[in-house]
């Protein structure tokens, strides 16, 4: 009876596909409602965002989707709290960062990848453990040395900061970036007779762009989302988004409207970045180990 | 072959040249900048870390620092605090690791099962990973509230939370920060094991199907073996950034309720920048930095042993 083998086996076929589309959907529900909330928080007021239906009242859930839609938020946000230097203040700091850890990184990395070094396992090692060193046992040293040399409470500080993780992450990231283009093709420049610099700047460099291209995103992405560098050496005058939101709320109220919609003004920018490097994510947030 | 052994002299001969002119190769010069700036923001700082980790740092800027030997790390043993932010820390480790890692593969391998759809998906599954870890605390502070938050109402509404708030629970708190966690770390893992999953090589795969083995078996002899050096990198990134970063706990519970949530990483937080104790934070940072030191050298010798898709 071969027909009801095959039915078997289709049947089973279409019950794994069930399975697998529930099991998806459940989870891109879970991925999107905290965000989807949030945004629509964002837009309404808080007497429609609070207007949570009692326990168990599942037809109120509905309620999410009644409200007009208002940006008063927003216009709190950009003109009594002045989030708009915040914005700038993240700007500069992940901005500048980020040029100096990719112009620094991009050289180094095209030198640890071609030349050779006798330390070269020591400078790897060191590289690596500097990326992973956890954020508060650096700020400790990085906070008393800043004290003494007037850096703290500045942009510039706060660059400072940054490239402490940018640098090494950028440096290892492209020198996997250089590691992948065939060395044949720079040999062959050679015996036409250009330089070191030209076969760098006319051959690497080009090849290698869209992953330093992404790094440089990554780069922005990390710092932009800093908080604690920002809040222990940033302080006041290089206050950044996510270092002002937590301070809209105080020990008797929380303003949660032009809370929501300040995590929006942080959160939506860095997903469309992120959307751009999608390619090279998985290459990126593991240090080059793995590739898609 | 000949004309090989040409190309390759021609480069070399052209270092060698440089090297003479300059007193270092091209590639050497190349790195010296990225090494300087480094040496400067993170050897030096790490230097000064040890250094602080024996004074009693004053906390007003300008006046003496007190040595104090020792005495920093011998208080860290009875500190009971410090004891206790092990074991939380060792539990929000432990069981978000273990969670997302499931989920992740989980996922991975439904994706990995799916034509249709599968880019567009993991392209939406990416969006937690963008969002800043001080948003993710509020975005879950917000929808946990005890009043109007729609978590707390479906947790309530289908009978798992009995009563009282979430964050403000001894039992819940750290749950709570745990799920804010999984939601923003397992498409990590997802993203990471799929592009593990695509790497499985297809002929093992094909010879285990003709040779007769169900998918079960196919996973465990051809997919799982495969996947191992992928896994570990994932587990232990996973692993170091969860020990990086205390932005979520900052947020939702800033160590409470009656330091439930108080992880070694947020405690030293504490010693440090509120009580600002900072030789004893440096003393706390030196000891969580050895940990971390030695897992990077297990993650470097891994590299090196597997040459892992490369």
């Amino acid at each position: 009876m071969p027909e009801s083998v095959e039915t078997i086996v289709h049947e089973r076929k279409i019950v794994t596909k069930i399975i697998i589309v529930i099991v998806l959907a459940v989870w891109f529900v879970w991925t999107v409602t905290p965000l989807g909330i949030m945004v629509l928080s964002s837009i309404k007021t808080e007497r429609e965002a609070f207007a949570t239906p009692e326990i168990g009242d599942w037809k109120g859930v509905l309620n999410v989707f009644r409200f007009k839609p208002t940006g008063q938020h927003y216009r709190a946000l950009l003109i009594e709290e002045k989030f708009g230097t915040y914005v700038w203040h993240g700007l500069t700091a992940s901005l500048s960062s980020a040029v100096i850890a990719i112009v620094l990184g991009t050289l180094g990395a095209y030198g640890l990848s071609r030349g050779k070094f006798k330390q070269e396992n020591n400078i790897s090692f060191w590289i690596i453990s500097t990326r992973m060193a956890p954020i508060v046992v650096v700020i400790v040293p990085l906070y008393y040395i800043f004290r003494k040399t007037g850096l703290l409470q500045t942009i510039p500080g706060l660059i400072t900061a940054y490239t402490t993780f940018n640098l090494p992450f950028a440096l290892w990231l492209i020198k996997g970036f250089f590691d992948d283009i065939p060395v044949e093709i720079e040999e062959a420049a050679f015996v036409d007779g250009d330089t070191h610099w030209r076969v760098f700047r006319k051959i690497a460099l080009p090849l290698a762009a869209p992953g330093i291209v992404a790094s440089f995103v990554l780069c922005v992405l990390f710092s932009w989302n800093d908080f604690l560098f920002a809040a222990v050496i940033g302080g006041a005058p290089a206050k950044t988004v996510p270092v002002a939101i937590p301070e809209l709320q105080t020990t008797a109220y929380i303003r949660w409207g032009p809370i929501t919609a300040a995590t929006v003004i942080l959160v939506v920018p860095m997903i469309f970045l992120g959307i751009l490097i999608r390619k090279y994510l998985v290459q990126g947030l593991t240090m080059g180990a793995v590739r898609e | 072959m000949a004309n090989s052994e040409v190309l390759e002299t021609s480069g070399r001969q052209l270092s060698v040249l440089h090297k003479k002119r300059y007193g270092l190769s091209f590639y050497g010069w190349m790195v010296i900048p990225a090494v300087i700036l480094l040496l400067a923001i993170t050897v030096y700082p790490f230097f000064w870390m040890i250094v602080m980790s024996v004074f009693k740092v004053a906390v007003r800027p300008g006046a003496k620092n007190e040595f104090v030997g020792f005495r920093n790390y011998i208080q860290l043993f009875q500190d009971h605090l410090w004891v206790k932010g092990w074991s939380i820390q060792a539990k929000y480790v432990g069981i978000s690791l273990t969670i997302e890692f499931l989920l992740g593969f989980t996922i991975a391998l439904l994706l990995n099962n799916i034509r249709r759809g599968a880019n567009t998906l993991t392209t939406v599954f990416l969006f937690p990973m963008m969002v800043a870890p001080v948003a993710v605390g509020f975005l879950y502070l917000y929808i946990f509230n005890a009043s109007f938050g729609w978590y707390f109402w479906f947790l309530r509404t289908i009978g798992i939370l009995k009563k009282g708030s979430i964050l403000g629970d001894l039992q819940w708190a750290l749950a709570g920060i745990i799920i804010a966690d999984i939601w923003e770390w397992t498409p990590f893992m997802a993203l990471v094991l799929l592009a593990g999953l695509k790497k499985v090589p297809l002929d093992q795969m094909e010879a285990a199907k003709v040779d007769g083995a169900g998918p079960v078996r196919r996973f465990i002899d051809v997919t799982f073996p495969n996947m191992v050096p992928v896994i570990v990198i994932a587990v232990l990134i996973r692993f170091m950034d969860i020990m990086r970063y205390i932005d979520k706990i900052f947020v939702m519970t800033t160590g409470g309720p009656a330091g439930a949530t108080k992880t070694v990483a947020f405690y030293l937080f504490d010693v440090a920048f509120h009580f600002f104790e900072l030789g004893r934070g440096a003393a706390m940072g030196f000891v969580l930095m050895l940990l971390t030191i030695g897992l990077a050298i297990a993650f470097v010798n891994l590299l090196k042993r597997k040459g892992v898709q490369r």
